[in-house]
């Protein structure tokens, strides 16, 4: 073969390419994390909206539930009176534990009884929950992201009785605002102690006017309610309502002026705790900033290969204009930015479908995604849209009309790429019976988050090809049901005029049904995929016939035979 | 981005390599092998054959993998049947091919609306056969495998003029014959008599029985032949597989030169060699001897010089008779007819045969960075494995004589693809198949049809390929090795019943491969939820310890590529 006679110049090539490729791979790696510091690159994605900052003045905060093994189930939590001397019994509820047995909002009641109760409040607001509470009755709304916490500070001992699940429960049951929830939850953390399960944690708080960065930290395992000091440290700091935010498994918040108290909250040791902990020193000259002392976090989006891209990422997709470079260390990012143009419900549902593609951190670059273009090969990089997502959830407060319809939670289960996103108005009375069961270890054909997940997984086989299937699936049922909300809205209004009660049920019908046509759909696009694909047969069902798969990339058929050249010379 | 260690010129000489490479690589010649005036089918089915010497326990075997993928799949037992005189049979325009929406009815009712114009008198007596895409085993242990092969294109006759197609031959033969030598001159007088071609054109059937395994080839013989004319509507011809050896037919015509004197050994149409002289397609003059394939089917080339798209002739005799070392670049044709396997072979060996992916070969699927992260065998199509994607089903039958007919004879089935599928026995002697086998198309899932349960789980090992199939091979072990071994067993409580009461036997035997198949069917939709649930968003889920693992990590070569590629792509940037 004419190959033979060329083995002596393809062997140098070889060895150049081979040079390179080492050279790449043993170059260095910068994880991002300081050794002291708890901290999750995998954990969820908070992104935040001003009432000034969205397309139609709602408020607007999100929760991409990244675990892959949490209890994915929702529920309503309905509003309730209370007599005077009952108590309210604090359970232990840890965000990541599942039973074989059933699901965790049926058996945390028991399993994870503290013993420990409070005082009960005399009326307590209906609420929709998933591992968090999401939004009440008053149109107050959370979403959260783990931050981590200086080490020396983590408190797992029982003297913490509140823990962050908790604690967000009882912001829904008793808060009419976010400013109200932020201090209710800041004195039952100070009072109970903070910890056992979590440490440092951030919520985004809002209410259709304000949206707040809420982040809290144990103050270490020494800590007694005796001690007369306060169980937590917590500070808050409110994005202007032109900007937008983001959380992203780190602490947002720098210095703080605790005098503007229209932008800032925080714990009476929010300082005293940094010091005493030798976390700051005040006779530095340096002024006090949360995020360096309690959960300090070195590194950028390029220095840590694209683990902490997320933020450059959001700044960039929402605020092209700043030309944010992906080296600048994410501690020196802005807290929030305004936004080059607001943004839309559809925008924010975007981008919580983003892979990073065309970044340095795209996982489909070169030939990561295999011959389908698959991002969900390459693992190596950090994308706001991850395949082990329980749900999303965005919440949208939207002032000027009775809170019951003014709230909205949309729910997509599973990676948002393939999902669809269904809202749940904070008026409905009840959740779709499948959006309460199900975990990730039996497939169950009544649970709402499986029929998601077939059809996740049916598109991973060719995944470059079924994803578009997808987005026509998307485009029937997402943003046509997106089109159709201010109809609904002057509806659910005009009934509520008339009858409240009537126009929740109106709500609920129209939340309840559209979630059930939602849910088969996707049952039955995962059906459809399998034909479809089978055998990598691109089958057409209308002219029952089997096509052709669209040819590979070029990339991947050099890459195939670059490797058959390379093989051979190293033979 | 860091600056790059190295200057300008070295990077000019780096791109210019690797293009020039690339280009060369790219550049490989690919020889299809076909004469320009041959359809040569290489993408059909693949025949395996055995004679009773050549394999461990006495038994012929023939296999059958429909390699379609878009076929009607569905199978039926068509019970035995008394006709009285004057009943007649007849004949019908079937396609290998069509299939109609399940809401229209099935095939094999269906295909009697295209009656073909010829009926011809019911004998007293017709054998209960089971039949797929064609008529694969009756009670009389007569077993047939097939393989398109193509013929010379002026031989094809694609008018109605011809009344016989081979599926119908192998209908016929099924309900008519004992013996393979009887189902040969059966279908071959039938074609000859009423024309052969229409819907088909160059066809090879393997036809077994317990003692003997052949291969028939035939042929139309153009589109000018009238009945009238006088002359055979078909040419064929038929060489037996000598008993202790074996052979395959992967679309390629296989028959050499003939010796109808040896007629232990070869059969043929009267026109055998009339028919080519006629065509132009052999010269008596020329000095050669007459070559059936050459004559009729001639496709030169090999595995090597096709870039494995003919390897599959190479690679059986390869796997069989390593010892032989047969060659890559060896031309097909020039390969024997039949070989001695080095050992004696198992139907277990063949069932591992139909699922041969070429591992380890020049033409293996996942070579290099084929197959992906997951080496995926499915994704690199150029080269023709035995087990193929697109397989409608497989079948293997085997024929002992040792045994009567009804307990001698199996069909050993496989739905889909063979490598994620289950292997069932149906014994000759059963009275029923499963509905689950009747039903069911390639455009429409259905849960009650057996054939989309291996294929919903031959998807879902589809995303994790390397990983999945190791869950598959234990459902294999659990579900399919554990039968094979069961089968003496069976036998001998069959047998026994069968000499007290054949009808008890019957019932016996039924109720054993019914059960199976349900068990089976069953096992394999679970485990199609199993690997939804295991390989979930690459999660690596185990639902018994209710935790999420880790995968392997990604092959060294595909690490490497992926850095490649992105140094290759950095260097394009600057230039």
């Amino acid at each position: 073969m004419a190959l033979k006679k060329r083995w002596p110049t393809i062997g140098l090539l070889a060895v150049f390419l081979l040079t390179v490729a080492y050279v790449l791979v043993f170059s260095e790696k910068n994880s991002g994390k300081s050794p002291d510091v708890t901290a999750t690159c995998e954990g969820c994605t908070v992104i935040m909206v001003g009432k000034a900052a969205s397309v139609d003045g709602s408020t607007m905060t999100t929760h991409t539930c990244d675990c892959g093994t949490c209890d994915w189930t929702w529920g309503h939590v309905p509003a309730a009176d209370h007599k005077p001397g009952e108590m309210r019994k604090i359970y232990h509820i840890n965000q990541y534990t599942t039973w074989k047995e059933g699901t965790k909002w049926q058996l945390f009641q028991t399993k994870g009884d503290s013993g420990f109760a409070i005082p009960q409040v005399l009326h307590t607001y209906a609420f929709h929950h998933g591992m968090f509470g999401y939004m009440n009755e008053n149109q107050v709304a959370i979403s959260e992201s783990t931050i981590g916490t200086v080490r020396k500070l983590i408190n797992n001992t029982p003297a913490a009785k509140i823990d962050l699940t908790m604690l967000s429960l009882l912001g829904m049951e008793r808060s009419r605002t976010a400013r109200e929830c932020i201090q209710i939850m800041g004195d039952l953390a100070e009072k109970y102690g903070y910890g056992f399960n979590d440490n440092g944690e951030m919520f985004a708080v809002s209410d259709p006017n304000e949206v707040w960065v809420f982040e809290i930290m144990p103050v270490g395992p020494l800590w007694t309610p005796e001690s007369g000091k306060p169980g937590a440290v917590w500070c808050a700091e409110r994005v202007p309502d032109d900007h937008v935010s983001v959380c992203p498994n780190e602490s947002r918040i720098g210095e703080i002026d605790l005098n503007n108290k229209d932008y800032f909250a925080a714990s009476p040791n929010v300082i005293s705790c940094a010091t005493e902990n030798k976390l700051y020193d005040a006779s530095s000259g340096d002024p006090f900033s949360w995020k360096r002392a309690y959960s300090p976090r070195e590194g950028s989006a390029t220095s840590s290969q694209g683990r902490l891209a997320r933020l450059w990422r959001f700044y960039n997709i929402v605020a092209p204009s700043l030309k944010i470079g992906p080296d600048t260390p994410d501690m020196d990012l802005p807290f929030s930015v305004k936004p080059d143009k607001p943004l839309s419900i559809q925008d924010v549902i975007n981008t919580t479908r983003d892979k990073c593609y065309g970044t340095p951190f795209d996982p489909v670059k070169g030939i990561r995604g295999g011959p389908y273009l698959n991002p969900n090969y390459w693992a190596g990089t950090r994308k706001i849209s991850v395949a082990n997502v329980e749900y999303t959830s965005l919440v949208q407060c939207r002032g000027g009309m009775p809170n019951e319809i003014g709230g909205i939670v949309w729910l997509a289960f599973g990676p948002q790429d393939t999902s669809c996103y269904m809202p749940l108005y904070a008026g409905i009375t009840a959740m779709p019976n499948s959006f309460t069961i199900g975990d990730h270890f039996v497939l169950n054909r009544g649970s709402a988050r499986w029929a998601f997940d077939y059809t996740d997984f049916h598109v991973q086989v060719a995944y470059s090809e079924a994803i578009e299937d997808v987005k026509k699936a998307q485009m029937e049922y997402e943003s046509s049901v997106v089109q159709k909300i201010p109809e609904i809205d002057k509806q659910a209004q005009d009934l509520y005029a008339k009858n409240k009660t009537k126009a929740r049920e109106f709500l609920t019908k129209f939340c309840l049904d559209n979630a059930q046509k939602v849910v088969a759909a996707w049952w039955d696009l995962g059906d459809e995929l399998l034909v479809k694909y089978n055998h990598f047969g691109f089958y057409d069902s209308e002219k029952r016939s089997r096509g052709r798969a669209k040819p590979t990339t070029p990339i991947w058929q050099k890459a195939v035979r670059m490797m058959d050249v390379l093989a051979d010379m190293e033979k | 981005m860091k600056p790059k260690p190295y200057s300008r010129l070295v990077n000019f000489l780096l791109i210019a390599l690797s293009w020039w490479c690339l280009a060369l690589a790219l550049s490989w010649k690919q020889d299809s092998g076909a004469g320009e005036d041959l359809d040569v089918p290489f993408d059909n089915c693949t025949v395996i054959m055995a004679g009773k010497d050549a394999t461990i326990d006495g038994s012929t075997i023939t296999t059958h993998t429909a390699d379609c993928g878009t076929c009607d799949w569905t199978w039926r037992k068509v019970p035995a049947a008394d006709h009285k005189p004057g009943e007649m049979r007849k004949f019908y325009t079937i396609s290998q091919t069509r299939s109609w929406p399940p809401k229209e009815g099935l095939k094999w009712d269906l295909i009697k609306k295209d009656f073909a114009g010829v009926e011809i008198p019911e004998l007293p007596h017709t054998y209960g056969y089971l039949h797929g895409v064609f008529g694969y085993m009756n009670d009389q242990q007569l077993a047939i495998g097939e393989s398109t092969i193509g013929n010379a294109r002026k031989l094809n006759n694609s008018t109605p003029t011809p009344k016989t197609n081979i599926t119908l031959l192998t209908l016929l033969a099924m309900e008519r014959c004992r013996t393979a030598r009887e189902a040969i001159k059966l279908m071959g007088s039938l074609a000859e008599e009423y024309g052969y071609g229409f819907v088909d054109g160059g066809e090879m059937l393997a036809v077994a029985d317990p003692q003997e395994v052949w291969i028939f080839e035939i042929m139309p013989v153009g589109p000018l032949w009238t009945p009238q004319s006088g002359k055979p509507g078909a040419v064929w011809c038929a060489e037996r597989v000598p008993d202790d050896r074996v052979s395959v037919c992967p679309n390629e015509s296989r028959i050499g030169q003939i010796n109808l004197a040896e007629s232990d050994f070869f059969m043929a149409s009267s026109n055998v060699i009339s028919c080519a002289v006629e065509n132009k397609l052999y010269d008596p003059a020329s000095g050669k001897p007459f070559s059936w394939k050459h004559a009729y089917s001639p496709a030169p080339g090999s595995a090597m010089s096709s870039g494995g798209r003919r390897s599959r002739l190479w690679r059986f005799y390869d796997l069989v008779a390593p010892s032989q070392k047969f060659s890559v670049e060896l031309p097909n044709m020039d390969f024997p007819f039949s070989v001695k396997p080095d050992k004696r072979i198992s139907a277990q060996d063949v069932m591992a045969f139909t699922r041969d992916k070429c591992y380890g070969t020049p033409f293996d699927p996942v070579k290099g960075i084929r197959g992906g992260p997951y080496q995926n065998p499915n994704y690199y199509q150029n080269t023709r494995k035995i087990s193929v994607a697109n397989a409608e089903y497989t079948t293997i039958t085997q024929c002992r004589g040792w045994l009567p007919d009804p307990v001698g004879g199996i069909v050993w089935l496989a739905w889909g693809s063979q490598e994620t599928s289950c292997y069932m026995p149906f014994y000759a002697g059963v009275t029923a198949i499963p509905k689950s086998f009747n039903v069911g198309d390639h455009w429409e899932l259905n849960r009650a049809s057996a054939r989309w349960a291996f294929d919903y789980t031959d998807f879902h090992a589809q995303v994790a390929y390397s990983e999945a199939i190791e869950d598959v091979k234990k459902a294999q072990m659990e579900y399919e090795s554990v039968v094979v071994q069961k089968i003496p067993e069976i036998d001998e409580q069959a047998q026994d019943l069968y000499a007290k009461n054949k009808t008890k036997a019957l019932e016996f035997l039924t109720k054993f491969c019914l059960d199976n198949a349900q068990k089976v069917v069953a096992a394999w939709w679970d485990l199609g939820d199993e690997l939804l649930v295991k390989y979930n968003h690459f999660g690596f889920y185990d639902s018994e310890k209710r935790n999420r693992g880790r995968p392997k990590p990604a092959t060294s070569i595909w690490q490497k590529a992926v850095r490649m590629t992105d140094v290759l792509a950095d260097l394009e940037e600057r230039k």
